[in-house]
């Protein structure tokens, strides 16, 4: 064999090594190890369910008064009932942040 | 070149074919088909119509679901008529061909019991039933049976069932000679059930009459994994076996020796067409015929040159059949043992050994070296294995074989003229076929004898060509060096190893969700090789999910591993193909709902194999997170720690639900949850929202919760595992108002959802139009 053709075949021999070296590299790192890890990701505070509450229920959450549990209410009558939590900011006075606070005390029902 | 003109020919012919489909150019052979062609006709949807048409294949009957029997046919069509018209009119359709749109083509008939079972070759018939578009399953690098179909020139199927019939109008329509040779055929057949057992003889009827039908599924999967199934495709081998026999008969009693050779290309025409005239079989019987008739006048015919004959013949008849596996391997066999044999039973000193027994042994493994080494990438590529126990385990199974052959013609020739005698030649042949499928199976159970792997795609499949071609020049000729043979050899595994490494180099999550028709099957493969599998779709009668479709799809992707399994609930339809997936991958976990199936056999045997393999199993319910699949996160939302019950159906109401996270993207599994369960999860909305959503149920709708349930999630794109447009008009509806882009599987195919960290991807298999 020429020199030439020994250094193409050198070569390729490394080459494939190193494919081999990289390929059962990803093999051993690369695996996944799924496990449950159980966890109380949703705490149960969902108590008031926001379509048959009462101006009272409403009244009862951090940072609704009486006057604002009423528009909850009012709404809730002259368009009907809530299909998502989210429709709660369209009640007037029930902005972002104070429907922030209130989210995890309400369910749809 | 000069001293194999035809071989040269055939070799160009089959490059410029493969030129004309690479550029999409139109072949000057091509199947042309005039304006009134059945496909013209044939509707997306199906259609019920009346068809005048003539059976050109021989009718193969095979049990089916639900006690049917499924009858399945070829025609060539003649008229037809919409069956609008009422069914008064259906005599006169046949004698007034005004009343028809006059048809050609072919088409392939399914009918399930409600005809004339002795239906024949050659009969003009009358059929009521449902024209369409063939059935197929579209998942990226699967069989596609539409597009197999359209290799033989047929693209519509006409359904029989029950309310539609079949009528014989006359016989003997088409080719005389070929309604012969096939009752022929019908007689063998029956002559070989009628006096050897079942198993034995249904691969005695593969192996002399090319109908494989009968045999099991477990025994021809041994024959494929050995690599000696084409043994019972009737390929050169029977041909071979059955001129030779043939000759060697009628020599015993001093017939001349040219007449004998006639004779036998006679007999072997005969036999091609009544063991159904597959490609193999043709072309084995072309060099045949050619070399005896060459012998027959005294000149010795060159094998290539015969094989040249043979490809050109078939190639003109039908140019798409150079992309029929059938014709694939049948050549490149011959080809690889005409170059290597020769060389490798030099190598084996095969002339200088004495001991005849040594002698043939070593020629035999010459041989099926030879032609194991050219059809490697070939088998690779269609049936997703590399089968190295192939090349022992043909040399016992070939031997055996000529004695097979050899005391089943007697039996069938014996037996047709003398059928008193029949029964104790039958004996023989039993046997003998008892031994073959013995070490059939003793070969198939040695462990390590083949591997699963992917597809071999283009680059691996020409460079191993070139290799074999580089190796094939050395041996022939002793100036050019051998470093060349060994640096291609090594750049074909270079080649191998870095596609590898490059294929799935990428940093995507890759949700697909496969057509398993009827039932769900969605792998997920993360970025950086973790795997895992949501449901296996269904494994029914003849359509094994799992096996089908999900194992050839992950091998392709290059997956031997599964990390994590989930069956969401166990409904036939959902963990039907989980057993060929435990078979035939590593499953690190399976996790499923803790429900249990008890009325269904199989979902013990899925129980079984989880605690026989020590696979760790895990039950889920609400609120279990499951970590460890790097940047995806899943919560499982359903079942509850106290599953449903009384509700429509508590079985697909306790589904597993899995909310999957990854970067600014989430995804909801529904698995089959109905409307009790929907509504139940309405209590945590803000953990439903999510930009993807896999549809509940196939489609099916979910009542009254149904809006306020999509408007929770209140996504972008949603899709649907079914297999019909059967989807709830309702679903449609509420999708389109919550501004849903839907993907169907009926419709799409196989769906590939590609999610980068800010930006998604979706792909399809198939167009909207099917």
């Amino acid at each position: 064999m020429t020199k030439q053709e020994k250094a193409a075949i050198f070569f390729l021999i490394a080459m494939l090594i190193l494919g081999l070296v990289v390929k059962y590299y990803k093999i051993k790192t690369c695996r996944i190890n799924p496990k449950i890890d159980v966890q109380k990701i949703i705490e149960e505070k969902q108590t008031i369910k926001i379509n048959t509450a009462t101006v009272q229920d409403f009244s009862g959450l951090p940072g609704i008064g009486p006057a604002l549990a009423q528009r909850i209410v009012d709404y809730r009558n002259e368009f009907g009932s809530f299909l998502m939590l989210e429709d709660l900011k369209k009640v007037k006075g029930l902005g972002g942040k104070k429907y922030d606070k209130i989210k995890d005390y309400l369910v749809v029902d | 070149m000069s001293k194999r003109p035809l071989f040269f020919i055939f070799m160009v012919l089959c490059f410029g074919i493969w030129m004309c489909n690479v550029f999409h150019v139109p072949f000057l052979f091509e199947n042309v088909h005039p304006k009134n062609h059945i496909k013209n006709f044939t509707p997306q949807e199906p259609v019920s119509i009346y068809l005048n048409a003539v059976i050109v294949s021989d009718p193969v009957s095979q049990p089916a679901l639900y006690n049917r029997i499924k009858t399945t046919f070829t025609a060539d069509c003649r008229g037809v008529l919409p069956a609008s018209v009422r069914g008064q009119y259906a005599p006169t359709i046949v004698n007034n061909s005004r009343l028809q749109f006059s048809v050609c083509g072919l088409i392939n008939v399914v009918s399930f019991d409600s005809c004339d079972t002795s239906l024949k070759y050659g009969d003009n018939i009358l059929i009521k039933g449902s024209l369409s578009r063939p059935f197929t399953l579209s998942n990226p690098g699967v069989f596609n049976y539409r597009i197999y179909l359209a290799y033989q020139d047929i693209y519509s199927v006409v359904t029989v069932k029950k309310g539609d019939f079949i009528t014989v109008i006359s016989k003997n329509k088409a080719n005389n000679f070929i309604g012969w040779a096939l009752n022929i055929r019908h007689v063998l057949i029956a002559l070989i059930k009628k006096y050897l057992p079942a198993t034995e003889g249904d691969i005695l009827t593969g192996v002399l009459l090319g109908d494989r039908s009968g045999i099991k599924e477990d025994l021809n999967d041994r024959f494929i994994k050995t690599g000696t199934v084409h043994i019972l495709a009737i390929s050169g081998w029977n041909v071979g076996l059955v001129a030779s026999i043939f000759i060697l008969f009628f020599r015993l009693l001093y017939f001349p020796r040219s007449l004998v050779y006639l004779m036998a290309s006679l007999l072997l025409i005969i036999y091609a067409v009544l063991t159904g005239a597959n490609i193999p079989v043709v072309r084995a019987t072309i060099m045949a015929v050619a070399l005896l008739i060459g012998l027959a006048f005294g000149k010795k015919a060159d094998i290539l040159n015969c094989l040249g004959l043979g490809g050109i013949i078939i190639l003109l008849k039908n140019p798409s059949a150079l992309f029929d596996a059938g014709f694939q391997l049948s050549f490149v066999t011959v080809v690889s043992m005409v170059i290597f044999a020769p060389k490798f039973e030099e190598f084996f000193g095969v002339n200088n050994e004495q001991f005849w027994l040594k002698k043939y042994t070593l020629r035999s493994l010459a041989v099926s070296f030879a032609a194991w080494l050219g059809i490697v990438p070939i088998v690779a590529y269609y049936f997703n294995m590399v089968s190295p126990i192939c090349i022992l385990a043909n040399i016992p199974v070939v031997f055996i074989l000529s004695f097979v052959v050899a005391s089943g013609l007697v039996f069938l020739s014996i037996g047709m003229f003398v059928p008193f005698l029949a029964g104790i030649f039958a004996e023989s042949a039993g046997f003998l076929a008892g031994i073959l499928i013995k070490t059939v199976i003793i070969f198939s159970d040695i462990p390590y004898g083949f591997f699963r792997m992917h597809s071999w795609n283009f680059f691996e499949i020409v460079f191993f060509y070139l290799a074999l071609g580089i190796i094939g020049i050395n041996l022939y000729n002793k100036k050019i060096s051998k470093a060349y043979s060994v640096m291609a050899v090594l750049l074909f595994l270079n080649i191998f190893v870095w596609m590898g490494i490059i294929a799935n180099a990428n940093n995507e999550l890759r949700v697909s969700i496969l057509d398993v028709g009827h039932g769900d099957a969605i792998v997920l493969e993360f970025p950086k090789g973790g795997v895992a599998l949501i449901d296996a779709g269904p494994a029914q009668y003849k359509m094994d999910a799992g096996e089908d479709i999900i194992t050839p799809y992950l091998l392709n992707r290059r997956i031997n591993i599964i990390d994590a399994v989930f069956i969401t609930h166990p409904d036939d339809d959902h963990y039907g193909g989980v057993m060929a997936i435990l078979k035939n991958f590593k499953v690190r976990n399976v996790f499923d709902s803790g429900d249990i199936n008890a009325e269904s056999k199989n979902f013990l045997i899925y129980q079984k194999i989880v605690k026989e393999k020590q696979i760790p199993h895990y039950k889920l319910k609400r609120f279990d997170r499951i970590i460890g699949f790097g940047a995806g996160q899943m919560f499982v939302l359903n079942p509850p720690s106290k599953y449903f019950s009384g509700t429509s159906s508590d079985r697909n109401n306790n589904s597993i639900v899995i909310k999957l996270a990854y970067g600014k993207f989430s995804f909801l599994f529904c698995g089959d949850i109905k409307e009790a369960a929907a509504k139940d999860l309405l209590a945590y909305s803000r953990h439903l929202k999510s930009d993807f959503i896999k549809i509940p149920h196939h489609g099916t709708s979910m009542g009254m919760i149904e809006d306020a349930f999509l408007k929770n999630v209140s996504g972008h794109e949603a899709f649907i595992s079914a297999d019909s447009d059967d989807i709830s008009c309702d679903l449609t509806k509420d999708l389109l108002q919550n501004r849903y882009k839907v993907y169907e599987t009926y419709r799409h195919g196989a769906i590939i959802v590609l999610i980068k960290n800010n930006s998604y991807a979706i792909e399809v298999t198939k167009g909207i139009n099917k």
